[in-house]
């Protein structure tokens, strides 16, 4: 008798390898063939994963259209069991693995159309924080202000790249009424703040300094290093006034945090 | 040391200042002027099932060989490009 983890093991592998050599002799055929009974779970799982895809990557979905998507999505499935029992967190390595697939080699923005998508929904779903604005950071001290230390909130996402990914995925919403076509030759690429603001997911185009602070400070940089890295990406960058837009975004957490220690 | 937190106590008493003094009104200004293209998606909410039983009650492998399959959806409608990222982008 099998051990259940050799069980499990074993019958993933029918489901999602198509190898069922290891779970067959335990399976009673009963009117069906092992195999037969395998295939229903193995049909289940893979259309159940790949409907979770296309809920998650609706834009991709648009793109290339549901035979194309499900072609994508099943060599994806097949390499990828959920790590986690929880279908919402499934997909995260989607845009990486779109990026690597031949099949899609010839729509080379499609990987960070993926990654806008999946930016969108770990915005959706990311727990709620209270926002750190002009208002909290007037209530600092100012001789305390270089112990201060700014963090995202965690619904804010960061996305560049050299691809109009923004305006493709404006175009390719169902309630979209304009023209959708996009030339490639004239367009540039974007970078792009998203952020949950109440229910809803709000994307907005970063400049290049907004974009080089805040991704900065997403990888826990200091208000020094974050500031200087925004005035060098881009010349005659108004970092005040930008910091006042972000703040009026929600875009930072609260409570800030202190080098010194809590809060004044 | 000094030199460098300069630009944080300047900068930041510069954004209490600009949006405390009545200028908020300018970088809201700056904030609107900016192209947002105002995608704004209310969320979904549901709660995640195997809504295609009848689909997955299927014993057969029913799908295509994927690499008989080519996109088409709206990218017909993105032109240009070729396999290059376009100048510019970062």
């Amino acid at each position: 008798m099998p051990s259940l983890a050799d069980t499990q093991r074993g019958f993933s592998a029918a489901v999602f390898a198509s190898d069922p050599g290891s779970i067959r002799p335990w399976i009673r055929a009963n009117g069906l063939s092992p195999e037969r009974r395998l295939g229903l779970y193995r049909n289940n799982t893979f259309l159940g994963l790949s409907e979770a895809l296309r809920d998650g990557f609706p834009v991709v979905h648009r793109l290339v259209g549901t035979e194309f998507f499900d072609a994508l999505a099943r060599s994806f499935v097949a390499e990828h069991p959920p790590r986690s029992g929880c279908l919402l967190d499934y997909g995260a390595e989607f845009p990486a693995s779109i990026a690597g697939s031949e099949l899609a080699a010839s729509l080379p923005y499609l990987p960070d159309v993926a990654r806008l998508e999946w930016a969108w929904h770990e915005a959706f779903h990311a727990a709620e924080a209270p926002a750190f604005g002009v208002a909290e950071l007037a209530a600092v001290p100012p001789e305390r202000h270089t112990q201060l230390s700014l963090r995202l909130r965690p619904s804010v996402r960061l996305l560049a790249s050299p691809w109009p990914v923004l305006r493709i995925f404006h175009v390719n919403q169902p309630e979209y009424s304009g023209d959708p076509s996009i030339d490639l030759d004239r367009e540039t690429g974007c970078r792009v703040l998203v952020l949950r603001e109440g229910a809803e997911v709000l994307l907005h185009p970063l400049s290049a300094g907004e974009f080089a602070c805040l991704e900065r400070l997403s990888r826990e940089g200091s208000l020094e290093t974050a500031f200087e890295a925004a005035i060098r990406a881009e010349p005659g960058f108004d970092l005040p006034a930008s910091l006042v837009r972000l703040m009026g975004l929600h875009v930072f957490n609260h409570p800030a945090r202190f080098a010194g220690g809590a809060l004044p | 040391m000094t030199q460098n937190k300069t630009i944080v106590t300047s900068t930041l008493a510069a954004v209490v200042a600009l949006g405390l003094a009545g200028n908020a009104g300018a970088a809201e200004k700056k904030a609107d002027g900016d192209k947002c293209y105002g995608i704004v998606k209310s969320g979904k909410n549901d709660c995640k099932t195997l809504s295609n039983a009848c689909a997955g009650h299927s014993m057969e492998d029913g799908q295509k060989d994927a690499f008989l399959v080519v996109p088409k959806g709206t990218c017909e409608r993105i032109v240009g490009g070729s396999l290059e990222a376009p100048q510019g982008g970062k």
